[in-house]
């Protein structure tokens, strides 16, 4: 056969380019071939393999092969075997288990060179389980005198640690003495190796300072050591104080001293992390790296500015100095060094040169792209924002600036421009005028509109209208701002910037009606506090009644493009405010000019809220926020939160309507369906528990139609409102106004507390297994690691421990004390997690099926770990059968990580059939029904099992596995058993599946709880009641015997909440509550199915538990 | 991770274990950002938690993949310490020797570089094993050649 050698086969790829993929599975078929051949022909098979693979293909069907080349007696193949190992194997591949022993075989070699393939394949592939089962010999091996050997050795313990955590311990000291090898190599790995450990966890590895220190002033002029070094004290100083001190000399001298950039770089940020309070040392940093950021190769600059960043989180003066070297490479032509300096740029700000940097960098968004473009944007914003505003001088700059970034297109900053809007214009009361107009202006920008997508730019135009309605006492043409507000292009934009546009469009239209009855002297309390603070005089064209007439013929002409539109929130507020108007128009007519009062509407403040408030809120004394609001319906109900709120609103809803019909008089003419989305409206908007209205919308509402309703007037200060057992901390202050600076807090709010933020940060340390292990600790008798030994060794030891055993036990009898103790062998341990629900089952006889309800079998509560326990299934007519069963869980073997959900459950049915008549009975068959085959399937060849013949009185037992369909629940199993006497025989017997099958023990965390919670509007919900019993011997029954875990128990004892999950991801939620004789489970699960059954089976199981009692 | 690049992948080396769906993503990615960046620039990039770095010896990218806290500088000199050995064992190295001797790149690179640590700094230590190694798999009676 002809045959490829290595060469052909790269040269054969190349002149295939265009059909590669076809060459290459040729060439498989015929590696494949070559496979079947000798051991030479077989390597270079892998040779061409481990090439292929280099290429993306995938070779794992060949791991075997691999494996066999790797153990030939040729070195020249086995060293093919073992690239390709290192190639291709991976923490999946099976077969790296069958290499075990030939890897250890070959590190252990006479010939070195084996060993360093075995030592490097091994540090490629090792897996946890190679780890462990080589672990002890490398540790062995840490004391060769070979170097080459031990250098390879040390560096696959680092693997062998990071697989195998438990090996630290013991190998720990070899590792150690390596640190003063002789030979520079060994050392120089053992540095290497302990530096990566240290990254983990330093605190083990203080010990070895003195050595190290040694190693750092003893020079060698190996100098990437040296940097292992400097790296591991910039892990360790940290932790020891007294080191950082001891370092500064050495440090210096090598800062000032060394040649090498990379080690000078490493020693900068060791300074930075392990001593930054020594000055003088950091300034020799500070200057050695303007001297990097100011060399000419890009490298050294980028990196330059890299450290300077990390100096200037401790010391942001130091590093203002350098403050034009950096400005200077805002220039660069590099984009990563443009965003470094800009990262600094935090640090050089001043209020002086604010305005400079921040045309700088917006002339640079002019050329900037993409992400970059978009980090300008934000930096900029960012650099202003800085300590809330403190180095902003000029306000109205300020808002031009974010005018101008709000015209930088594609920006997705459109939101956080927004958010600085209104917080400047809210902050700042001065600069409101000024942003009034611009936002007028922006306001009829066509620009922003052209792209209109949520997220987008024109999010502006959400902080421009309101900026425009909230202070629309700046306004000077009212009919211009309106125009803008209801041009027919508004209609294009995200709905909830079109809602915005419709209520400020009233609140204008508000003020300017009120200014025109005052005759400019307007109500707008805004404006009076203006003059208060003499500040900037309002300058306005006089507003009279015939622009108030333009006002409305503009909402009138234009609103009902919006009161059609297809977003809801937006029909809404357009329909509100069209009725308003409409009210308003009544209410002239007749004489009565309410324009005040409507302004008065939106008099009120608004201050920014703190982002703590929603947490500092103060739960008001008495108030559970676990208890339900209304007592939980016993029976089992499908929760339906519509209905309680109606329950105890109803009065209010009424009181709604008998206003619609009040104010509804004049406009008897319009439409129905405006009428009946009105009075939706209306209705949410006295319903304090609907949020959909806006705060604003609901107050106007109830004001307005105050003096019409008889109803008492809701107080002033309501109080934290409670929606759903959370609070609403957005609670409005009266008004007050506030400086720059203050954020609204709730009243009482609880002092400072909440700083757990900065203090997790510590622990945040990545916490595993190898960080967890303390070295420094003595080792002791459980560090022993697992040694492989032959078979025969382990038998005769086993043998001998059962000798002892059996000599212990003879002993005790002798001893005959009651005390003694027999060594217990948990035989029965295989049966767990038994449960005993009742036993149903349906009798029949002569192929007749009646069925009838059996009573419950009064059946013994099954322990954990306890013997097999038949459990009797009564049998209602039908002389011939005693049956009794035994169900348990197959515990299966620990899944690869691959398939974390398997689609089968394995159970195991005993079942005990005993013929009580005295007939002979014959083809005694157990069938599963037919409707239950496609969830349950059996182990074996068929779906029955058979018996045969059943002698009169005799019994027989016979076991079964099945396997349950995991996609739903399955609540019993049902088996037809046949058999023959003088007559034929069927019966149908149900056996119940005790719902633990299918739970899977889940322990979660209070907050996942409430997030599972907060989802369960969809869920189904059930509840039972049971007969007292403690809540601590529930969560001990549910955890035992259904795998349902507690998760947050009351300290009073009288509540707690319980999850689980079943193995199919559905999530059972549940709170127990034990009160006045009774303790009720409230269950809530995605499945409803689910749920009535655990309301069956919990209700069973502790009615046996009352009954055991 | 590492990997010299040259629009289609000469060598790649891996020192964590990902899948070969993952590498071949990861693989993608980075030569698209490496070989999209235009010369004269730093030979930085950041990606995910890591940080690339590589450097361009003629036709060829040394692209190294490390962690964040990693030197930069000194990953620099690994690549360069790497070039300077091949050169010198396969004598003025070009593309066309790592293609058609790829598994003795391989060998070298192990000689360098284990489980992601430096091995050995000497040039002719390592280049006196690879020729021992070497020797030994052409004439396989030559058992035994000491140190």
């Amino acid at each position: 056969m002809f045959e490829r050698t290595l060469a052909d086969l790269v040269r054969g790829i190349r002149n295939h380019k265009k059909n590669e993929d076809k060459f290459i599975s040729q060439c498989i078929q015929e590696i494949k071939e070559e496979l079947r051949g000798d051991m030479s022909k077989k390597a270079l098979a892998i040779q061409k393999l481990t090439y292929i693979t280099m290429l993306g293909y995938d070779i794992s069907w060949a791991s075997f092969n691999i494996v066999e080349v790797m153990s030939s007696a040729k070195f020249s193949s086995k060293r093919i075997g073992y690239l390709a190992a290192s190639q291709s194997f991976h923490e999946g591949t099976e077969v790296i288990t069958l290499a075990t022993n030939q890897i250890r075989k070959d590190f252990l070699s006479n010939n070195q060179y084996e060993a360093y393939l075995a030592l490097n394949c091994l540090s490629n592939i090792c897996t946890p389980d190679l780890a462990r089962d080589l672990a002890n010999d490398l540790i062995t091996l840490l004391s060769t005198q070979k170097t080459h050997i031990l250098k390879r050795t040390i560096l696959v313990m680092y693997k062998v640690f990071l697989r195998y955590p438990e090996a630290l311990r013991p190998a720990f000291p070899r590792l150690k003495e390596k640190l003063e090898d002789p030979e520079p190599a060994v050392m120089s790995c053992a540095v290497n190796v302990i530096c990566e450990l240290a990254r983990k966890n330093p605190k083990n590895y203080l010990t070895l300072a003195p050595v190290l220190f040694k190693i750092l002033t003893n020079s060698t002029t190996n100098y990437w050591m040296y940097i292992k070094i400097v790296k591991l004290f910039g892990a360790l100083t940290p932790l020891e104080p007294r080191l950082g001190k001891k370092l500064i000399d050495p440090l210096t001298n090598i800062i000032n001293t060394s040649s090498s950039m990379s080690l000078l770089f490493e020693c900068i940020q060791t300074c930075i992390i392990g001593i930054p309070d020594n000055l003088p040392l950091m300034k020799l940093c500070i200057s050695k790296l303007r001297t990097l950021i100011e060399h000419p190769d890009q490298n050294l600059k980028y990196l330059g500015l890299l450290a300077l960043n990390n100096i200037m989180k401790i010391y942001p003066k130091a590093v203002s100095e350098h403050r034009e070297v950096v400005l200077g490479c805002l220039d660069d032509e590099d984009i990563s060094i443009r965003q470094r300096a800009l990262d600094l740029l935090s640090g050089m700000v001043t209020k002086k040169n604010l305005p400079d940097i921040a045309a700088k960098l917006l002339r640079h968004i002019e050329t900037a792209e993409g992400s970059y473009r978009d980090r300008i944007v934000e930096k900029i914003v960012e650099l202003c924002a800085l300590g809330t505003y403190q180095y902003v001088t000029d306000f109205e700059w300020y808002i031009n600036t974010l005018i101008q970034l709000s015209e930088v297109s594609e920006t997705a900053h459109g939101p956080l421009i927004a958010s600085q809007l209104l917080d400047v214009t809210i902050r700042v009361r001065v600069v409101r005028s000024y942003a009034t107009k611009q936002m007028i202006a922006l306001l009829k920008s066509p620009k922003l509109m052209a792209n209109p997508k949520e997220g987008g730019i024109c999010e502006v135009l959400y902080a421009a209208a309101w900026i425009v309605g909230e202070f629309a006492a700046y306004v000077n043409n009212p009919v211009e701002s309106l125009e803008a507000f209801l041009q027919p292009r508004v209609s294009v934009l995200p709905a909830h910037v079109q809602s915005v546009y419709m209520l400020n469009a009233l609140k204008v239209f508000a003020h300017a009606s009120a200014e025109a009855a005052t005759g400019g002297e307007h109500a707008g309390a805004i404006t009076q506090e203006e003059r208060d603070d003499q500040t900037t005089v309002v300058e306005c064209t006089p507003v009279d009644a015939s622009t108030v007439e333009e006002c409305l013929a503009i909402l009138h002409a234009r609103l009902p493009l919006f009161t059609q539109s297809i977003h809801i929130d937006v029909q809404e507020r357009a329909c509100l405010v069209s009725e308003i108007l409409k009210f308003y128009g009544t209410m002239r007519d007749q004489g009565n000019d309410i324009a005040g009062e409507l302004v008065t509407l939106f008099t009120e403040a608004l201050n920014p809220v703190a982002p703590k408030a929603q947490k500092k809120v103060p739960v008001p004394e008495g108030l559970d926020l676990d208890a339900w609001i209304n007592d939980p319906k016993l029976q089992v109900v499908d929760s339906d939160t519509e209905d309680s709120d109606s329950d105890i609103f109803g009065s209010r809803v009424d009181a709604g309507n008998n206003g619609t019909n009040d104010s509804g008089d004049e406009s008897e003419r319009s439409f129905d369906i405006s009428r009946a989305k009105e009075e939706r409206i209306q209705r949410n908007a006295s319903n304090p528990y609907m949020l959909g209205g806006g705060k604003k919308t609901q107050k106007s509402i109830v004001d307005e139609e105050m003096t019409h309703i008889p109803v008492a007037a809701l107080p002033a200060n309501l109080g934290p409102v409670i929606v759903g057992g959370k609070m609403d901390a957005k609670k409005k202050k009266p008004k007050k106004f506030t400086i720059d600076t203050t954020t609204e807090m709730p009243e009482n709010a609880r002092p400072d507390s909440d700083d757990e933020s900065s203090s997790s940060l510590h622990s945040k340390r990545k916490q595993d297994a190898l960080s967890s292990i303390n070295i420094n600790e003595p080792l002791t008798a459980s560090d022993v690691l697992p040694v492989a030994r032959h078979r025969s060794d382990i038998q005769r030891e086993k043998e001998m421990e059962r000798e002892r055993e059996l000599a212990a036990q003879r002993a005790a009898k002798r001893g005959a004390s009651s005390s003694a103790k027999s060594p217990q062998s948990p035989t029965a341990s295989v049966y767990t997690d038994i449960t005993s629900p009742e036993v149903q089952a349906k009798g029949g006889k002569k192929s007749a099926k009646s069925k009838s309800a059996a009573a419950p079998a009064p059946a013994p509560v099954v322990v954990k770990k306890a013997p097999a326990v038949y459990l009797p299934i009564t049998l209602e007519n039908c002389e011939y059968f005693t049956l009794s069963f035994e169900l348990t869980k197959v515990d299966q073997p620990p899944q690869p990580a691959t398939s974390t959900t398997s689609a089968t459950v394995p159970i195991k049915l005993s079942l005990k059939v005993q013929n009580k008549s005295d007939e002979d009975l014959s083809e005694v068959l157990f069938t599963l029904v037919e409707s239950q085959k496609d969830k349950i399937t059996v182990t074996g060849k068929s779906s029955a099992f058979d018996i045969g013949v059943l002698e009169a009185g005799s019994n027989t037992t016979i076991s079964q596995t099945f396997n349950l369909a995991t996609n739903t629940i399955i609540p019993q199993l049902t088996l037809k058993l046949t058999g023959t006497s003088s007559e034929s025989i069927d019966i149908d017997i149900d056996i119940p599946i005790p719902m633990s099958f299918f739970i899977v023990k889940t322990k979660i965390s209070k907050d996942k709880f409430a997030e599972i919670l907060q989802k369960s509007a969809s869920m189904a919900s059930a509840s039972v009641k049971v007969p007292s019993i403690t809540i601590q011997k529930a969560i001990e029954i549910l955890a035992d015997q259904l795998n349902i875990e507690v998760v947050q128990c009351h300290p009073s004892g009288s509540t707690a909440s319980f999850y689980a999950r079943t193995n199919q991801n559905q999530h059972i939620a549940m709170l127990a509550k034990d009160r006045d004789g009774v303790t009720s489970f409230d269950i809530k699960s995605s499945d409803s199915s689910l749920a009535q059954l655990l309301v069956k089976q919990l209700s069973t199981l502790f009615l046996k538990q009352q009954q055991l009692n | 991770m590492l990997q010299p690049v040259q629009g289609k992948t000469r060598l790649t080396k891996w020192y964590s274990s990902f899948t070969n769906k993952e590498k071949s993503r990861f693989t993608r990615e980075v030569s698209n950002m490496v070989l999209n960046r235009p010369p004269k620039l730093c030979n930085f990039l950041e990606w995910k938690e890591y940080k690339i770095i590589f450097k361009r010896y003629a036709s060829l990218y040394f692209v190294v993949c490390v962690d964040r806290t990693d030197n930069e500088l000194i990953v620099l000199e690994t690549i360069h310490h790497f070039v300077e050995i091949l050169d010198r064992y396969f004598g003025n190295v070009c593309e066309l020797d790592l293609i058609f001797n790829f598994h003795k790149a391989y060998y070298i690179l192990d000689e360098l570089i284990m489980a992601g640590e430096l091995q050995e700094t000497s040039k002719k230590t390592v280049l006196r094993i690879m020729a021992q190694q070497d020797a030994q798999q052409e004439n396989p009676s030559e058992h035994k050649v000491d140190l």
